[in-house]
């Protein structure tokens, strides 16, 4: 669900990157410092996801799994998939660095706002109604970032690269069950071992939350 | 799930001159496979489109080009698109090769290597070569003609890249990451000492 350089007019990306560079000012200012290694290492998944292909009729779809960054990291989601897209684009090859606004904004959005209102929601479940609320929102994410790329094809300078676009994001709707999957899977396994990596409130009836040592 | 041959989604395109007036195009996705049956457009320099048509089925083109100006070659499937640049250079040797060569050479002659035109031949009639390839190349999108598998160029227009590893632009980029969330951590435990030093005093 990449968009390629040269494929959206200037105006596009200009305003993909500043949605995109406000997004990231905002949430850097806000985020908690004892956040940032998990968010790192969300960083790593999300960055290693994207080789990870499922082969779907005649092309080739690539895990996005921004359902699982927006559960876990909530608005700091938009962090993660900067970081990631940057060194996808730039290692990979993946998109480009002008189109990398417009990505940002493609895969963050939905990952953080969907992300976000299901975590609030996940907190006050009993771990296997959360698995599957996480699983619902695992697949819901990501599809909405192929809906929001359809979008974009609206004004894609080439036609007939957008015709082409368009025939491969119906193609890939089926990767997203397969994220949801993953998605409830991770969830339910995390719920588990170690709830705190969610860093959700402590839901009703769930009283594993981790000790907190009394500092001296 | 974890399937090796990734690196999808990213379009490579490669020209390699074949001499003969003849730019073998390559195109193929980041894990090596061919962009099969895709089109091809190529362009002027102005962004005119020269001539459209598709590779075949191993991801590859025959262009046989005219003249010496500068040509964009865009290969796009399902979405994703790459392009490579042929430069002028590369174009008149290969032209120049069709004429210091001229006369009807059977399809997939070799081209002795050291009858081969120097750089240093300039182009030298455009307008005359040009005509000529009209002539020779009744169609100039010649789809599907297999390139000959033991005839390498004469002229490489460039090196043929391998197939990107992908495990070292992986290892790099989670090694980025790892480091920029250490660096954080320096930064909040020397904060932290600092504060630690104040209150002491």
């Amino acid at each position: 669900m990449h968009i390629s350089d040269g494929m959206l007019p200037a105006y596009a990306w200009a305003a993909g990157y500043a949605v995109a560079g406000l997004a990231v000012a905002v949430e850097a200012r806000r985020v908690r410092d004892r956040d940032v290694p998990r968010l790192a290492l969300l960083a790593s998944t999300f960055f290693a996801a994207s080789l990870i292909h499922v082969p779907i009729g005649p092309v080739s779809v690539h895990l996005a799994l921004n359902g699982l960054v927006g559960l876990i990291a909530g608005p700091g989601a938009v962090m993660v998939i900067a970081a990631g897209l940057l060194l996808q684009a730039l290692l990979f090859g993946h998109g480009g660095l002008t189109a990398l606004g417009v990505n940002i904004v493609n895969i963050a959005v939905p990952a953080v706002l969907l992300g976000s209102l299901c975590r609030m929601w996940m907190a006050s479940l009993p771990p296997a109604r959360a698995a599957l609320v996480a699983g619902v929102a695992g697949a819901a994410i990501p599809a909405a970032s192929l809906m929001m790329v359809l979008g974009w094809s609206a004004v894609a300078s080439d036609p007939a690269y957008a015709a082409g676009l368009r025939a491969f994001l119906l193609g890939s709707l089926p990767i997203c069950l397969i994220e949801g999957v993953i998605c409830a899977g991770t969830i339910s396994y995390l719920l588990k071992v170690q709830p705190a990596v969610l860093g959700l409130a402590r839901g009703a009836g769930r009283s594993d939350a981790v000790p907190v040592r009394a500092g001296s | 799930m974890l399937c090796p041959s990734a690196l999808a989604h990213s379009v490579h395109v490669d020209a390699f001159a074949e001499g003969e007036r003849t730019i073998l195009i390559e195109a193929y996705y980041g894990d090596g496979k061919p962009v099969a049956d895709a089109a091809v457009r190529v362009l002027a320099e102005d962004g005119t489109q020269v001539l459209a048509a598709r590779t075949d089925a191993q991801g590859r083109y025959l262009l046989q080009p005219s003249g010496t100006e500068p040509l964009t070659v865009e290969v796009v499937q399902a979405g994703h698109k790459g392009h490579t640049v042929i430069d002028g250079e590369t174009l008149a040797k290969v032209v120049a090769a069709a004429d210091a060569n001229e006369g009807p050479t059977p399809e997939g002659a070799q081209v002795p290597p050291s009858g081969g035109p120097g750089p240093a031949e300039s182009p030298s009639s455009d307008d005359a070569s040009a005509e000529r390839a009209g002539a020779a190349a009744s169609a100039p999108a010649a789809i599907g003609k297999a390139p000959g598998p033991g005839g390498p160029g004469t002229v490489a227009a460039r090196t043929r890249t391998q197939t990107p590893s992908r495990i070292v632009p992986l290892i790099a980029g989670v090694a980025l990451i790892l480091a920029a969330a250490a660096l954080w951590q320096v930064r909040v435990l020397s904060r932290r000492v600092e504060q630690l030093r104040k209150e002491r005093l």
